[in-house]
């Protein structure tokens, strides 16, 4: 088959422009390589066809998407720490003299130190007590039930009477005078092994020196 | 020569074996237990292989004194019991038969191998002893059956009748080191919690579950023993004044000091021998941190610093790497970090509960507990590959575990018999026995290889 060679140099040409056009349209300094960079959020109506609805505000542009590679990567370990739980007093190194009725022991849910509203309750009375008699040093018990593993029970019966502790001191009770300790699982009051023993097992206590 | 050509033989033999058992394969998976919720299904574990073991018979020693044991089978029942817990060895399954092939064997005033490779067996060891005014020797042949050649011939001297135990943990030692080139445990004790005596003190054991003792007596709440400088020295927490205080205590009883008496934890001891520093737990600035410190409590360095729980430290053998537990990403998970602190990284990915990290003595190998469908198992977490390799198979829950010095064998505690108690195994998970059965035991601690 015989092509013209008027009809190559138009082809020849025509890709020639095409080529000079879109380098031509790529003037913009500011590299887009992800098609994240290029999104915006759709401005939403002021008026929902549901007018029960809350309109939710618009989310900000986002102006400046940073390379990647400027991106700061947050250090693992802040060096210094936030500290919310202030560190332990020194200890009294006597045993407890024993609990008194109106400190009321919580209890927690399993594999957990988050304080339950029923939990805040008993602790909003606890912390009334305590104001009401300034200068008595309490030791917290942390306890867990038998599931888990024996060292890391330790840890998070302490971590239970730690939130009780932080949940005290922001009632304003003088943290000079809370001890915590942590028995782990080696003091359960149901020696059972059920969830009904388990659960009277996670608690944290009230013992007053 | 000959005995050279079985040793490699059966060394290769043996190696073969030892690589095997480090190459696990994938195992298709049973079916799906039933979902519990909140648990990841598939952590996707391996089965180790199970290593081969030898059969080796070993008849009563001979008496070539005037006094004999009560026992005839008082040293070689402790000889079939080390070697069992080897790994490598199992006594023959017919025990009646060795007595009859020995006295044939006497009889006619030579060794019939064809009737112990009837046994059959592929090991022999004979023995004669002499006793007199309490001074016990033990001479000792182990032959290979199938070729008839023995391997050697040792004279065990120097030993009391009340040694006898350690007498034959130096036989089986001994065998072992000859035949697989590895150094033996059979001579290793093993530290623990007890509450037999109505309060939990720390006990000591040898490596066969004889000889259990307390070390200590303080009468309150005792927790996480760990071996310390020289293995002469064990470190453990202790309640006595109200406070988990870190205390000091020799092995073989005795003295006891306190090391670390900050306020709040001072838990989770681990002490390396070429770091010469204590990694612990401290609870002194309101949760719990790691600390390292001399093996007085002295030049203290944190670790870690943030909001979550950072405990059960575990150095690497070198003493420049800890393993160790933090939720910081919001469950227990494994994590690793330097000496010093930097570098902290997360080991596990998989499973919502990994805790008690055991860092393995040749360095590649991590083991620790991890909760899958709310049971608790132990895993190899494999360094090089990181697969996971399960140990135990749901045979109720087990946990804490620790290494042997030799790398092999693990100690672990587990309550498929109703209560905690402590148990050994190999590392291909084989060869479960129980050490304990008194009252409730666990925290096992296998010491470091003796002097």
């Amino acid at each position: 088959m015989k092509i013209s060679r008027s009809y190559l140099a138009s082809l020849f040409a025509l890709v020639l422009s095409l080529a000079v056009f879109a380098t031509g349209c790529r003037t913009s300094p500011q590299v887009r390589d992800h098609w994240w960079q290029l999104w915006r959020p759709a401005k939403p109506t002021t008026a929902s066809i549901y007018p029960e609805d809350q309109i939710l505000p618009p989310p900000p542009d986002i102006v400046d998407a940073q390379p990647l590679g400027q991106i700061q990567m947050l250090p693992l370990e802040t060096p210094v720490p936030p500290e919310i739980t202030p560190p332990e007093p020194a200890p009294i190194r006597v045993e407890p003299r024993g609990i008194v009725s109106e400190l009321k022991t919580v209890y927690f849910d399993y594999d957990s130190a988050m304080l339950t509203s029923e939990a805040r309750a008993m602790l909003e009375n606890n912390a009334q007590w305590l104001l009401q008699h300034p200068g008595i040093q309490i030791q917290i018990e942390g306890h867990c039930d038998e599931r888990g593993t024996i060292e890391y029970n330790y840890n998070l019966g302490q971590r239970r009477a730690n939130s009780v502790k932080e949940y005290l001191l922001s009632k304003g009770i003088d943290p000079g005078t809370i001890h915590t300790i942590s028995y782990g699982e080696e003091r359960p009051v149901d020696p059972g092994h059920d969830a009904g023993a388990w659960k009277k097992n996670r608690r944290t206590q009230f013992l007053i020196y | 020569m000959p005995m050279s050509c079985w040793r490699l033989r059966h060394a290769a033999l043996l190696t073969g074996c030892i690589l095997l058992l480090s190459m696990p394969t994938a195992v298709p998976q049973p079916a799906a237990p039933p979902k519990a919720p909140g648990e990841v299904i598939d952590i996707g574990v391996v089965r180790p292989i199970v290593r081969v073991r030898e059969i080796i018979a070993i008849p009563n020693f001979n008496a070539k004194s005037a006094s004999a044991f009560k026992d005839p089978a008082l040293l070689t029942n402790i000889i079939y019991n080390d070697l069992e817990l080897s790994g490598y060895f199992r006594r023959p399954e017919h025990p009646e038969f060795v007595e009859q092939n020995h006295r044939a064997d006497k009889r006619t005033g030579k060794i019939e191998f064809g009737e112990w490779l009837r046994l059959p067996a592929a090991f022999l060891l004979k023995g004669t002893y002499t006793l007199s005014d309490d001074q016990l020797e033990v001479d000792c042949l182990l032959y290979d059956v199938a070729s008839g050649k023995r391997i050697f011939g040792k004279t065990f001297s120097d030993y009391t009748l009340a040694e006898h135990r350690i007498l034959a943990h130096r036989i089986a030692d001994f065998i072992i080191k000859y035949i697989t080139h590895e150094e033996g445990i059979a001579n290793t004790k093993i530290l623990f919690v007890s509450s037999r005596l109505g309060h939990k003190e720390i006990f000591i054991m040898d490596v066969d579950g004889h000889n259990q003792h307390p070390l200590t007596a303080e009468r309150s709440l005792t927790a996480t023993p760990c071996w310390g400088a020289n293995a002469t020295e064990a470190y453990f927490t202790t309640y006595r004044d109200f406070n988990p205080d870190l205390c000091g205590v020799y092995s073989n009883g005795g003295k006891l000091w306190f090391i670390s008496r900050r306020p709040g934890f001072n838990i989770s001891p681990a002490w390396s021998e070429k770091a010469q520093r204590i990694a612990l737990t401290l609870g002194k600035d309101g949760n719990s941190e790691i600390y390292t410190m001399d093996r007085n409590g002295q030049q203290l360095k944190r670790l870690t610093f943030n909001r979550a729980i950072d405990s059960s430290p575990s150095w690497s053998p070198q003493g420049n790497q800890i393993a160790f537990t933090s939720d910081r990403s919001g469950q227990p998970q494994l994590y690793i970090m330097d000496s010093e602190g930097f570098n902290a990284r997360r080991l596990t990915f998989k499973g919502t509960y990994n805790d008690s990290t055991a860092w393995s003595p040749k360095g590649n190998k991590i083991a620790f507990t991890a909760r899958h469908l709310g049971v608790f198992n132990i895993y190899l977490l494999d360094l090089e590959t990181s697969d996971w390799i399960q140990l135990t198979h749901n045979q109720g829950n087990n946990e804490g575990p620790s290494w042997a010095p030799d790398g092999q064998h693990l100690v672990f505690t587990s309550d498929r018999t109703g209560t905690q108690q402590i148990y050994v195994m190999c590392i291909d998970g084989s060869g479960q026995t129980p050490l304990t059965s008194t009252g409730m035991n666990h925290s096992p601690a296998w010491s470091p290889a003796m002097p």
